[in-house]
């Protein structure tokens, strides 16, 4: 038994050590080929993560604007109310009447059938009046390559932006979760009319006062500057400073940093094919012409193997213009060396493809040793630059950085003295047996943090809510098992064996009460999952932690720290374990258990 | 030892005093079952709209505020201090941009207080569409009752060696269902009286109650379980109620502590999580009370086919009133 004990011990050590150096390190280097260097690091206390709540940033949640537009026109004049009413008979999902003038209007709701639609125009035709314009259009569901591409532009848009780490998902069949941190200040574009350099303008800042700033260079004379978020006196105090620490300034705009990367990423993708004409054998310095030839002149484009080689190619499929276009291009060009028909999305290059032979019908097949992957990437690439899904803003949380990180303050302060308090009220209670709870509770709390960040998980609020409810379970473990230690003693036992019998007597009902929580944890992530906001997801991710760290801390640390105390001998004197003592029922029955203990 | 199982006809009434009233509050328009806001007074989170959260350089007064949302065509704008400095303003949902080229309304909201009321420190903001409110509502709703069913069936399983296991899996529900009811119930009439709003730390809230009450319930129910097998001779009243008692320090405790991290979190946590501190605490007491006033009674009121019997108000039940005193000596 003994012997056992001491390799459990070793084994709590371990685990603590890993928890502590990983709670301690941003990376893990072995420096063994094979096996890559693991970076775990945020820029949270002890180098977690940690969300947009509690450091400030955008979270947008955009939704593929799926759906049916009615605009009709009708021969009588007629009333908003009179057709809302009408419409609301009909159990149509729910929609909005839009109106210019008393005979035209318009209905936005969800995707239709073409039967409700018919519905709809026989009903107004019966009960209004008659039609004479009579327009619909339908967005359908998008598909998975379309939502693809989505992300893909909305990812391209995002770097540009050059935001540490935003983070792209995409949430159910069509909605889009963005999270960039670190929007919730502002930013300044600045143009002095003589140059400057990045470093005098960082070196200005921070002797004026500035922190959190970072200086990006766009031109040798004109600068995007991130700070906090300034409000009107502090714009001119920046005005101020820039104009008699650097030189006189052309522009300066000041813009909230979330509307500016919302605004990027509500553009549209732009694809465009130039003509290059190459300047030396390789290719390596070209020119490029403008053909009038864009995304909008693109019916189509899919990967699929070609029936000759069976090589991965992309097909495209210009339209009646593109098509016109793309013949005069390949008869002019095919066949001559120094050229090529180079494809940019947002200005960034794509491919440039040699045109082999005269295509007249705008039908072509790129080839060039793709993989499946490859092909099917570079298909998206250029599908979302001829249509990307219409999105629309559903959801929208800006946290003010400084209001993120007051109430990281405040959480963080409240958990510590919330533990504190815990710990003196155990202790107090229990003696002996609420120091190794506070042991177990320390162990189990550094534990779970070096999960999170092993993971890597992001902290949210959510998330410091289900680690809270598990503190609490993870005590109410410890209570169990004391609880019961104390009756066995009363009865007679040796504490030695109290221990033991106290424990196992505890365990079902941790067992059972935290397999009940972990089930409810797994209910509520997969209902998460099909849900758009992380709220769910993020608080039983981190009960789900917290549960199986707290059974862990329970059966391992608490019992082999509580058979420790037994052995060295802190276990004779019961006082130690509860403020009132122990009532020993009768010294004689005391020697009778003890020996039976030993 | 004191007798707690033969009383149980006025917990449930005690309960049924709580329930009562959460329940016609939960129904009564405005709200009703039918929208699923239940009479609660929803935030952004469950309507849709927007919420800026706006800190000033110095100490900003309301009525100014108001007054200058309403030039800016907000007269539905809810202002409300937080502080001397901070207010939250509630609005419906702010446009994206007000026509070709400009920018959107909540930049000229804040470039307007910013000019007109004082100079802001910081400001949040948050915007929700209709789409996504509806959908939390309904989800978390889903989500629950899922979890319900789960937990059911998990203790009917756990609890299969004592007799008639599936009726602690319903106990511990119907204790769930109790706790969750009263602490909406509660919600609902602060909402009616106070302004009291819930958004989705209330979600967080409510699931921390469900988690709560559950475990508190099986750690007693255990106790059950095993003087059940252990002493299948026993009356199950009595067995009851003295699971109750050897579980009451621990369940006390265990309140106990739940109750300090709570306080600390009061005192010194942020504005944003005195809601759901508020929710939990509710949640604490009632999920206590009910492990031990209603899963349990529940227990004995079907072992002893009484539920016809139960408003027979306090009225000492035979067996247990005569014997009152005992004590079941383990091994």
């Amino acid at each position: 038994m003994r012997g056992r004990s001491f390799r459990i011990s070793l084994f709590i050590i371990i685990i603590l050590a890993i928890s502590i150096s990983s709670l301690g390190f941003t990376y893990i280097d072995l420096k063994i080929p094979g096996i890559p260097r693991l970076e775990r690091g945020g820029n949270g206390p002890l180098g977690l993560k940690l969300g947009l709540d509690l450091r400030g940033g955008t979270h947008l949640v955009y939704q593929a604007d799926t759906g049916t537009s009615i605009s009709f026109t009708l021969a009588e004049e007629s009333s908003p109310h009179d057709i809302e009413e009408l419409l609301a008979e009909l159990d149509l999902p729910p929609f909005e009447l839009l109106s210019n003038s008393p005979i035209q209007y318009g209905i936005e709701t969800s995707l239709l059938e073409s039967e409700t639609t018919l519905l709809i125009e026989e009903t107004l035709q019966d009960k209004i009046s008659p039609i004479n314009l009579w327009e619909v259009s339908e967005t359908p569901q998008p598909t998975a390559d379309q939502m693809e591409g989505v992300l893909d532009i909305i990812n391209r848009r995002i770097n540009l932006y050059g935001t540490e780490e935003p983070i792209i998902q995409r949430f159910g069949e069509d909605r889009v979760v963005v999270q960039i941190p670190g929007t919730g200040g502002s930013i300044s574009n600045v143009e002095f009319s003589e140059s400057t350099s990045s470093a005098d303008l960082e070196d200005l800042l921070s002797r004026r006062g500035f922190k959190d700033y970072s200086v990006n260079s766009i031109s040798n004379r004109s600068y995007r500057i991130k700070t906090k978020s300034l409000n009107k006196d502090e714009q001119t105090d920046l005005e101020e400073i820039l104009s008699t620490g650097i030189g006189a300034i052309n522009s300066l705009e000041i813009i909230g940093g979330s509307e500016e990367a919302k605004s990027l990423i509500g553009e549209t993708a732009q694809l465009e094919f130039k003509e290059r004409t190459c300047t030396d054998s390789t290719c390596q310095t070209f020119t490029d012409a403008d053909l009038g030839l864009t995304g909008d002149n693109l019916d189509n484009a899919f990967p699929s193997t070609s029936p000759n080689t069976g090589e991965w190619t992309i097909n495209i499929q210009f339209d009646g213009r593109g098509s016109d276009t793309f013949s005069d291009l390949t008869q002019r060009i095919a066949g001559d060396a120094t050229k090529r028909i180079a494809i940019f999305l947002d200005n960034e290059e794509l491919l440039a493809p040699v045109a082999r032979a005269w295509i007249p019908d705008g039908r072509s097949e790129i080839t060039g040793n793709f993989t499946r992957e490859e092909s099917r990437k570079l298909s998206i690439q250029l599908e979302s630059g001829r249509l990307p899904v219409p999105l629309q803003l559903i959801q929208e949380s800006d946290v003010d950085a400084l209001l993120g990180s007051q109430s990281l303050k405040a959480s963080l302060l409240a958990g510590l003295l919330g533990m504190s308090l815990v710990i003196i009220f155990i202790i107090c209670y229990y003696r002996m047996a609420g120091i190794v709870a506070a042991l177990a509770l320390i162990f189990y709390s550094l534990l779970v943090l070096a999960i999170f960040k092993l993971i890597p998980l992001t902290l949210t609020l959510p998330h410091i809510g289900g680690f809270i409810l598990s503190i609490g379970l993870a005590v109410d473990a410890n209570i169990l098992i004391f609880e019961r230690m104390k009756e066995e003693i009363r009865i007679g036992r040796t504490l030695a064996s109290s221990m033991e019998v106290g424990f196992s007597r505890a365990w079902p009902a941790i067992r059972d009460g935290n397999l009940s929580t972990l089930i409810t944890c797994g209910v509520l992530l997969w209902f998460g999952n099909r849900l758009g906001g992380g709220l769910i997801n993020g608080f039983s991710l981190s009960l789900l932690v917290g549960v199986l760290a707290s059974m862990f801390t329970a059966v391992i640390v608490s019992r082999n720290l509580l058979q420790l105390l037994a052995w060295v001998g802190l276990s004779r004197n019961a006082g130690f374990f509860s403020p009132e003592g122990f009532k020993r029922p009768d010294p004689a029955q005391d020697i009778i258990h003890t020996a039976r203990g030993r | 030892m004191i007798n707690i199982v033969s009383k149980r006809g006025w917990y449930f009434l005690f309960s049924a005093l709580l329930i009562i009233p959460a329940l016609i509050s939960l129904i009564l328009p405005p709200g009703g079952w039918s929208t699923l806001e239940s009479g609660l007074k929803p935030g952004i989170d469950f309507t849709s709209g927007s919420v800026m959260d706006i800190t000033f350089t110095k100490p900003v007064n309301q009525p100014a505020i108001q007054s200058r949302m309403e030039a800016l065509g907000h007269p539905e704008a809810l202002i409300q201090s937080t502080s001397p400095k901070s207010v939250l303003i509630r609005t419906k949902q702010l446009a994206e941009s007000t026509g070709a080229g400009s920018r959107p309304e909540r930049q000229l909201i804040q470039a307007d207080l910013d000019d007109h009321i004082a100079p802001i420190e910081s400001a949040s903001f948050d915007s929700i569409s209709p789409i996504i409110a509806r959908e939390t509502v309904r989800n978390t709703f889903l989500a629950l009752m899922v979890a319900s069913v789960f937990i059911l069936f998990f203790i009917w399983y756990a609890f299969r060696r004592a007799p008639k296991a599936y009726r602690y899996g319903i106990s511990a529900i119907i204790a769930l269902a109790h706790d969750t009811l009263i602490v909406l119930g509660v919600f609902s009439i602060l909402g009616r009286f106070f302004s009291i709003e819930v958004n989705t730390t209330f979600i967080i809230g409510i699931l921390t109650v469900a988690g709560y009450s559950v475990n508190d319930t099986i750690v007693v129910f255990d106790r059950i379980r095993e003087n059940v097998i252990r002493h299948p001779d026993q009356a199950f009243d009595r067995l009851v109620n003295t699971s109750i008692l050897e579980t009451l320090g621990r369940s006390l405790n265990t309140s106990f502590t739940t109750f300090l991290v709570l306080l600390a979190m009061l005192l010194i946590g942020g504005p944003s999580i005195r809601g759901l501190l508020l929710v939990v605490a509710i949640g604490v007491i009632v999920g206590t009370y009910s492990s031990i006033f209603v899963a349990s009674q529940f227990l004995v009121i079907w072992d002893r086919g009484e539920f016809g019997k139960v408003f027979r108000l306090g009225r000492k039940t035979s067996a247990t009133a005569a014997t009152g005193l005992f004590r079941i000596i383990p091994r």
